[in-house]
């Protein structure tokens, strides 16, 4: 009898489990979007106005699934057959892998249900193209925002304002050696360092001043010729100068294991005079506040563009025609017309007035309200509700305005400045990589050779270049993988 | 001059009293290599972020202060990721340890038909393992993607953990269970109530094996979880260290050192506190299970 009932209450208790939550209205579909966006206050990712409002508009349920292990994840999803109807995928060549293997959606030919999306993405829509059909959504990049950075309160310190500051490489090295000379933080030792930043990015304006990037960069000029700087003749007196100045230690030797936070830290203690980062790192209300506590008089200013001994005035490489992220859509949709229909419709709305004021601003009326002149005003009181609206953001956004609203009028100096600089345009993201060419070594012993020079590590004059130079043409073939990223160029973005 | 013994203490000369000291100098030595950085994380998570930041070596908090505590407590979410590592540490280790023992157990009895050949069986998944693909088919296939199940079945048995255990039972004595089935034991009943309570070592030892891979999870919520609420401890670390060491998204919020470390400690804390009361187990039954194998 015991038996019995025992057996009765297990199936009961099946049974419920078996109901499970109450479904959707039977005209709104779940899809799932994989990507390696993530809000910082990711509970809200769950429940949305967002994700109400596509359910409302479009009939779709976007449940977002944030995963950074993206490669390995798309690897083990699409073998099992199990992709995401949406899903960022993390390089070019993992894009040209699942378009050749028939798992990503040829969205060209969809292309009338996508206007605004790819209108949107126009200008950079080449960097998702495979075999001249587009396999994702390129979104926009964000504007430039690198910039090296001066401690406003030391250079004024020292008679030196933003009105009088040389504009020139050389009168500001010159300067900064003078001040990092001088006992600015008070310390009563000379241990202050003249530039510090995050990797090869810290020595992205000095190379600029030569109209040069750093390691490993193939950039488009102006006539459209995809080229390396590292090849120019310009490139050896950019080398002398930076040796130069590693070897009287005013750039600091810990810049390859330093994190961006790590490096700005540094800066901010009074150990560098310059550090060179984007903006966000430094100007971030937040990172503001933190930075305010170490020292409250600290101010840090955008050094600007220096003009090189060639002329040039460029601060560092942007990638103007290359992406933010990429977004594509399993291809089995294609098998279920009103389904994809859906999806698209998500990926068409976002790039709309309506879906970018929403994503960029969120409600109107409930977090922002029109301004006389059409501009959005945000409520100042709304704008940490909007925090987590970006990563909705799947065919970009127009940068500069939303990152005004979002970063406050403090910040908005700096984000337009930032924006305004020269820089040189990098196309290494959408080059592919030939298979004869072993991308990674010849990588490698490039940011190893030029480490070495600049470090002393190897003797730097005309033929020891001249013999580098040599060895990674014949070892490498560089100079026919130049060639080949010109003619690849021109076929993707049909320039 | 050697003086005479007096009662049974060993006199040391004065090359084992040189001895002695330079050992134990050595081991202050590693032992303040292997302490110092775990000093140095607590430390860090109760001093204020402009003192970690200017300091060089921090030997006391001059202003000790759980800011650090108080913004991970309220804003990351760690304390639901906590809950959900606790419950997968000790769901896992439960049925780990009850799997392990039921498989292990048979497998020591010598008239078990086929024992070579399913003890053979089993060595070969331990080098040779499915890959991630196919367990990710067999996880989706029975229905256990997004939940906490998929944190907890796909890595339930250990094969080197059950080995452990199986060699141990080998080495207990066939006379003891024997007087164990002649005083009426069943095969259930002398394997809990005669071999487990003599095999306390090695199964504490294997118990805590399983209880810092489950307190460790991280690839698996990735691979078959999206769900927020199904993230545990070690996956919030991960993103608030590497939203404070990557380029983070401008929108993205980078937690300070001092909250990275208080993240640290608090998911090291719980295993901390847990394995003095298993150490006494853990060298003898480790060293006795591999010895017999």
């Amino acid at each position: 009898m015991k038996t019995r009932i025992l057996a009765l209450v297990c199936a009961l208790a099946l049974l419920l489990c078996a109901l499970g939550a109450p479904a959707l209205a039977d005209d709104v579909i779940t899809i799932e979007v994989l990507s390696d966006a993530n809000a910082s206050d990711d509970s809200t990712l769950e429940s949305n106005f967002v994700r109400d409002r596509f359910k409302e508009k479009l009939g779709v349920d976007v449940a977002w699934n944030y995963n950074p292990e993206l490669q390995t994840t798309l690897n083990m999803r699409s073998m099992s057959d199990d992709l995401p109807e949406i899903f960022a995928v993390p390089s070019r060549a993992m894009l040209t892998e699942l378009a050749e293997d028939g798992y990503v959606l040829n969205l060209s030919d969809y292309a009338d249900q996508l206007p605004d999306a790819f209108a949107f993405i126009e200008e950079n829509i080449a960097a998702g193209k495979v075999g001249g059909d587009v396999y994702a959504i390129a979104t926009r990049p964000y504007a430039f925002r690198a910039a090296t950075w001066y401690n406003a309160k030391w250079f004024e310190q020292c008679g030196v304002t933003a009105e009088n500051m040389p504009d020139t490489l050389e009168g500001f090295l010159a300067l900064c050696r003078d001040l990092v000379a001088r006992d600015l933080d008070g310390n009563g030792q000379n241990d202050t360092i003249g530039l510090t930043g995050t990797k090869w990015k810290t020595l992205r304006q000095l190379f600029g001043a030569y109209g040069c990037t750093i390691p490993n960069k193939l950039v488009c000029t102006a006539d459209g010729t995809i080229t390396d700087t590292m090849l120019s003749p310009a490139y050896y007196d950019a080398l002398c100068c930076i040796r130069e100045l590693w070897a009287e230690g005013f750039i600091d030797h810990e810049i390859f294991s330093l994190s961006d936070t790590q490096a700005v830290e540094k800066a901010m203690t009074g150990t560098a005079l310059l550090v060179s980062c984007d903006w966000p790192s430094i100007k971030k209300a937040g990172v503001v506040e933190s930075f305010l506590a170490l020292d409250p008089d600290a101010r840090w200013e955008i050094v600007g563009e220096l003009t090189g001994p060639t002329g040039d005035r460029y601060v560092g490489d942007y990638n103007a025609q290359s992406y933010q992220r990429l977004y594509a859509v399993n291809a089995d949709l294609a098998d279920e017309p009103e389904k994809l229909s859906k999806v698209l419709s998500v990926i068409n709305y976002v790039a709309t007035e309506e879906g970018l004021e929403l994503t960029s601003y969120g409600v109107e009326g409930e977090h922002w309200s029109r301004g006389e002149n059409g501009a959005v005003n945000v409520f100042p009181e709304k704008v940490q509700e909007i925090n987590f609206s970006w990563v909705y953001q799947l065919c970009g956004r127009e940068d500069l305005s939303y990152c005004r609203m979002k970063f406050g009028e403090a910040a908005w100096p700096y984000i337009l400045a930032t924006s305004e600089q020269a820089w040189l345009d990098d196309v290494t993201k959408i080059i592919d990589k030939p298979s004869w060419y072993n991308a990674t070594d010849a990588e490698t012993f490039i940011s190893e050779s030029v480490m070495a020079f600049i470090s002393g590590d190897a003797e730097l004059t005309p033929e020891s270049w001249a013999a580098f130079l040599e060895k990674l043409d014949t070892t490498y073939q560089y100079s026919e993988f130049i060639d080949y990223a010109n003619g690849y160029y021109h076929e993707l973005s049909g320039k | 001059m050697v003086r005479a013994k007096t009662g049974n203490r060993i006199r040391e000369t004065g090359s084992d009293r040189v001895i002695n000291a330079a050992v134990l100098v050595l081991l202050a030595v590693l032992f303040v290599i292997w302490f110092f950085p775990m000093l140095y994380v607590v430390l860090a998570s109760v001093t204020p972020y402009e003192d970690v930041v200017r300091a060089g070596l921090l030997i006391l908090p001059s202003r000790p202060t759980f800011t650090a505590y108080s913004f991970l407590f309220s804003s990351t979410g760690i304390v639901g990721s906590f809950l959900v590592t606790l419950t997968v540490t000790i769901v896992g280790t439960l049925l780990s340890m009850a799997l392990s023992i039921l498989l292990a157990f048979p497998l020591s009895k010598k008239g078990l038909p086929g024992r070579a050949l399913i003890t053979k069986l089993l060595v070969f998944t331990m080098y040779f393992s499915g890959g991630l693909i196919p367990t990710y088919m067999m996880v989706r296939r029975l229905h256990l993607l997004n939940t906490i199940w998929a944190l907890i079945i796909p890595g339930c048995v250990s094969t080197y953990n059950m080995l452990l255990l199986r060699s141990y039972f080998v080495s207990m004595p066939d006379e003891l269970l024997e007087a164990a089935e002649v005083d009426g034991c069943g095969p259930l009943r002398t394997l809990v109530q005669i071999a487990l309570p003599l095999s306390l070592p090695v199964t504490m030892s294997v118990m805590l094996f399983y209880m810092v891979t489950y307190w460790n999870t991280y690839y698996a919520y990735y691979y078959y979880c999206y769900d927020k609420a199904l993230r545990p401890l070690q996956v919030v670390l991960m993103d608030l260290i590497r939203s404070a060491t990557g380029e983070a998204e401008a929108d993205e919020f980078v937690p300070t050192i001092t909250v990275q470390m208080a993240a640290v400690v608090f998911s090291c804390v719980p295993i901390v506190c847990v394995y003095p009361f298993i150490q006494k187990y853990f060298t003898t039954g480790i060293m006795l299970g591999a010895v017999k194998g």
